[in-house]
């Protein structure tokens, strides 16, 4: 490849006190502003690799390139500060506020303190943190999500061209483990990056991956390739097995829910004529009206019922669940329409406005687009997760 | 009762010398102490052999009693030896050492690792990390330390008297002196209750000191 | 606090023969010395060989007596402060605050106090002060230790049936052990420095050759004296971590 980002030369790594190496001849080309995933089993040396390429790890042996120039042996600190990394643990400095944490690598750069913090906000907007709010904070102060964002805008802080993620959502709870998962996919589309990405969770990998290297022993490629090509092909028995059952399934991690037609919702606004909205309720195919607020955003479920009362209809109905992007997943859909009363997953754009919703029906012509086998999958998966939503009610009661 | 503030107010002038004089050699040791203490930790707290090293050498030096360790300030060369306040503030200062050391080398090593990977992940270098990560972090664990030398030194002090080191050790010698005196008693009580107020003092202010100190982000 | 701190530098170095060694060559080092050298009247008198022994004797019959007279008091009271009933958590608490602002008290001071009030100087005297200004840390080292506990283990000691004693004997004062033998091991070392520092009490020990030689403007008595009680200091601490390693229940 010639515009490779990232070219690693028969990389090896054997530690101190032990025989086998941890990462043996590693050869890879990581291509300009692509998502490369390093996946494997435990143990099988993905992170060491990607710790190899900014030297945080010292290789034993081979050579590493970064946008042409062998930087095997260049001073390592200069090295890092042109590599933006994330680790699981973040890693925020605890005494610093969030402007300093972000201010790290410019400083070190020396860059001019005004220009630090023109690009501090930048940075937090981006991310949709108020910089008013958050610059002065420090990281106990923040959530887990808010300190994950942190995190990934402090490596972002120089504008590197490159950019190491170890598990960076690993030590997130799955439902805001997803909005970032979105959210990071919806900036890189704006910025870029060339990002080496390191998981464990397959699921993670077909998400996230331009191109997914599932990893052996020894950080030996067992297949380094797009997703749908190691979903549809996969090189050996080891591939298969790693990807695991419900190859089909998983097929559903590929499509995005902006790329299928969304099902239109009959909506209501909470200075709408009763009457109004009664017939309309009649007229529509479902049994709920969604309320959204002045803004938009959807709010609560109203059913015939609901309509009768004279109650502020902000104080009736249901509370609305399942909410998904256009940068989810079908699979991500399929999640959340679970998690819902009423097999229904709402689509909202950036400003959290309705856009959509995901019904089965819709989940059903995506997967008949991807073909038939992942539709009677996701069926299955339906049906499957019924019973254990049940058995968990069993156990917290 | 009658003659122990009797003693306090007419040897008011007194009291306040020693109490000057006690405060002097404990906080020119405590600076010394600091100084080589949080020095010798910061240069041994990453490599087990000189870590062991110099815990060692600070805890044997804690276990030689402190006036044979004064003794023998009192007789090295200038500037360490000679009369007067400047073999005590030498050998409080190496009494001191060992909380200082040992809280420097603790302090430093329990940083979260995760934090120091990812300054060097950055590209911080070594010295970046010590003084801009490490060392804030490990602050309120190192100022612990230097407040538990001081206390020590606060107490120690007093025998520095016996070769001829300012401070509340002064008064009790004398007391001894004139055992069977009637203000024998009263002189040896003021002597030790200001050594024990003076205590009080310094661990306060170490403790405000510990707190503002303490960088907002991690403070408790 | 000392003790602790010697006991975990001392193993992370691995090398248990440096102390003794270590001990052995101050202690040769200084009798080689005071025989090469020319010593005058008042020096020959303060090293005679049979002053140095007695001194040492002296100063060692200080230190066991005062440190297991104030172990078979403070060791019980604190005991008995840990005990769950009405007086233990009426006086627990503010014997506490005081055994830690103890820490401020200057030996000298219980010193010169016990001289001057009881106008007794000497041996007696001085044991007496040793055993005043040990006993809180003593005291607090045994509080700290059983209530440090775990009190889990506790309850399932009770929930199998064992009586209060029971509990006491076969759970509490073994988990609490390590404690209360590094306060003993603490309160050696202390009495070691506390009584080379009576010697201005009349006590004896080592601390009249240390002060024979400051007072005499000797420093070759000065210097042999300080080095034979840090020499005397560092075995008794080796021997009090030797006796902790022994005594401490296996498993902990």
């Amino acid at each position: 490849m010639a515009d490779s980002m990232i070219k690693l030369e028969e990389l090896t790594k054997v530690y101190e006190g032990t025989e086998e190496p941890a990462v043996a001849d590693l050869s890879m080309d990581v291509p300009e502003g692509e998502i490369v995933v390093l996946v494997g089993p435990s143990g099988c040396g993905k992170t060491t690799t990607m710790k190899m390429i900014n030297r945080v790890i010292e290789p034993t042996s081979g050579r590493i390139f970064l946008e042409g120039e062998d930087v095997t042996s260049t001073n390592p600190d200069l090295l890092r500060r042109r590599i933006g990394y994330v680790i699981q643990q973040i890693g925020l400095f605890p005494h610093m506020s969030i402007r300093d944490n972000v201010a790290t690598v410019p400083r070190l750069l020396d860059w001019d303190e005004h220009k630090i913090d023109d690009r501090v906000d930048e940075l937090l907007e981006l991310v949709g943190m108020d910089p008013g709010r958050f610059r002065g904070r420090y990281p106990r102060e923040l959530s887990g999500g808010q300190r994950q964002r942190i995190g990934v805008i402090r490596a972002l802080a120089a504008d590197p061209p490159v950019m190491l993620m170890d598990e960076p959502f690993g030590a997130i709870d799955p439902i805001t483990r997803e909005r970032l998962q979105n959210e990071f996919l919806r900036l890189q589309a704006d910025i870029k990056k060339t990002i080496v990405f390191v998981t464990h969770d397959i699921d993670e990998a077909i998400k996230m991956g331009d191109r997914i290297a599932i990893l052996q022993d020894q950080s030996i490629i067992a297949q380094f390739d797009t997703p749908e090509e190691i979903l549809t092909n996969p090189a050996s028995q080891f591939v298969s097995d790693f990807v695991g059952s419900g190859a089909a399934l998983k097929r559903m991690n590929l499509t995005r829910v902006g790329e299928v037609t969304l099902k239109d919702w009959p909506t209501a606004r909470s200075d709408e004529k009763r009457d109004t909205l009664r017939n309309r309720l009649d007229d529509a195919e479902q049994d709920q009206l969604l309320l959204l607020d002045d803004d938009g955003r959807p709010r609560r479920w109203l059913h015939a019922q609901d309509l009768r009362t004279d109650d502020e209809l902000t104080s009736v109905g249901e509370e609305v669940h399942g909410v998904i992007s256009a940068n989810s997943t079908i699979a991500d859909a399929l999640d959340q329409m679970l998690r819902s009363h009423y097999g229904t997953a709402v689509v909202v754009d950036d400003d959290d406005r309705y856009t959509g919703a995901v019904d089965m029906a819709v989940v059903l012509a995506a997967a008949e687009a991807m073909g038939q086998s992942a539709g009677a999958d996701a069926q299955h998966r339906l049906a499957d997760a019924d019973v254990e939503t049940t058995d968990e009610e069993q156990v917290s009661g | 009762m009658a003659a122990f503030w009797n003693y306090l107010s007419s040897n008011f002038d007194t009291l306040a010398e020693h109490a000057w004089g006690h405060f002097y050699v404990v906080a020119l040791g405590l600076t010394l102490s600091s100084i080589i203490g949080i020095s010798l930790g910061m240069l041994s707290y990453r490599n087990p052999t000189a870590r062991a090293a110099s815990l060692n050498t600070s805890a044997i030096i804690l276990t030689i009693p402190s006036l044979a360790l004064f003794a023998i300030m009192l007789t090295l060369p200038p500037p360490i030896g000679g009369l007067g306040a400047r073999p005590v503030i030498a050998g409080l200062a190496l009494y001191g050492l060992l909380p200082i050391v040992r809280n420097t080398i603790v302090g430093l090593n329990e940083v979260d690792q995760a934090i120091v990977e990812s300054a060097l992940g950055m590209g911080m270098g070594r010295r970046e990390r010590l003084f801009r990560i490490e060392a804030p972090l490990a602050w309120p664990v190192i100022v612990t330390g230097i407040r538990v030398s001081g206390l020590l030194m606060v107490a120690i002090a007093t025998i520095g008297s016996i070769v001829n080191g300012p401070g509340f050790g002064q008064m009790l010698l004398s007391a001894l002196a004139r055992i069977g005196s009637a203000t024998a008693t009263p002189q040896a009580l003021v002597g030790t209750l200001g050594v024990i107020v003076f205590g009080i003092c310094l661990d306060g202010l170490f403790r405000l000191l510990v707190h503002y100190t303490t960088p907002r982000g991690i403070r408790g | 606090m000392s003790a602790s701190a010697t006991d975990t530098a001392g193993r992370s170095s691995g090398g248990i023969w440096i102390r003794p060694a270590l001990i052995a060559a101050i202690v040769i080092a200084v009798f080689v010395w005071i025989n090469a050298v020319e010593l005058d009247s008042i020096e020959q008198r303060l090293l005679a060989t049979d002053a140095i022994v007695s001194a040492v004797v002296r100063h060692i019959q200080l230190v066991v007596i005062s440190t297991v007279t104030v172990v078979a008091l403070a060791v019980p009271a604190g005991i008995a402060l840990t005990r769950r009933n009405l007086l233990s958590r009426a006086l627990g608490p503010p014997i506490l605050a005081i055994a830690n602002a103890g820490q401020a008290v200057p030996s000298l001071g219980i010193l010169v106090l016990i001289a001057v009030l009881f106008r007794a100087l000497g041996f007696w005297p001085t044991i007496f002060a040793l055993v005043l200004y040990a006993f809180l840390p003593i005291l607090r080292n045994t509080i700290v230790g059983i209530e440090q506990v775990d009190e889990s283990v506790i309850e399932s000691a009770v929930g199998m049936g064992m009586t209060k004693r029971g509990v006491l004997r076969k759970i509490e004062l073994p988990l609490a052990v390590p404690v209360v033998l590094a306060g003993i091991r603490t309160a050696l070392v202390i009495n070691v420095g506390t009584a080379t520092v009576a010697t201005l009490v009349n006590s004896g020990g080592l601390g009249d050759i240390v002060y024979g030689g400051i007072v005499q403007s000797r420093s070759t008595v000065l210097w042999a004296g300080a080095l034979l009680v840090a020499a005397l200091a560092l075995a008794i601490d080796f021997l009090g971590g030797l006796a902790e390693d022994k005594l401490r229940p296996k498993g902990i």
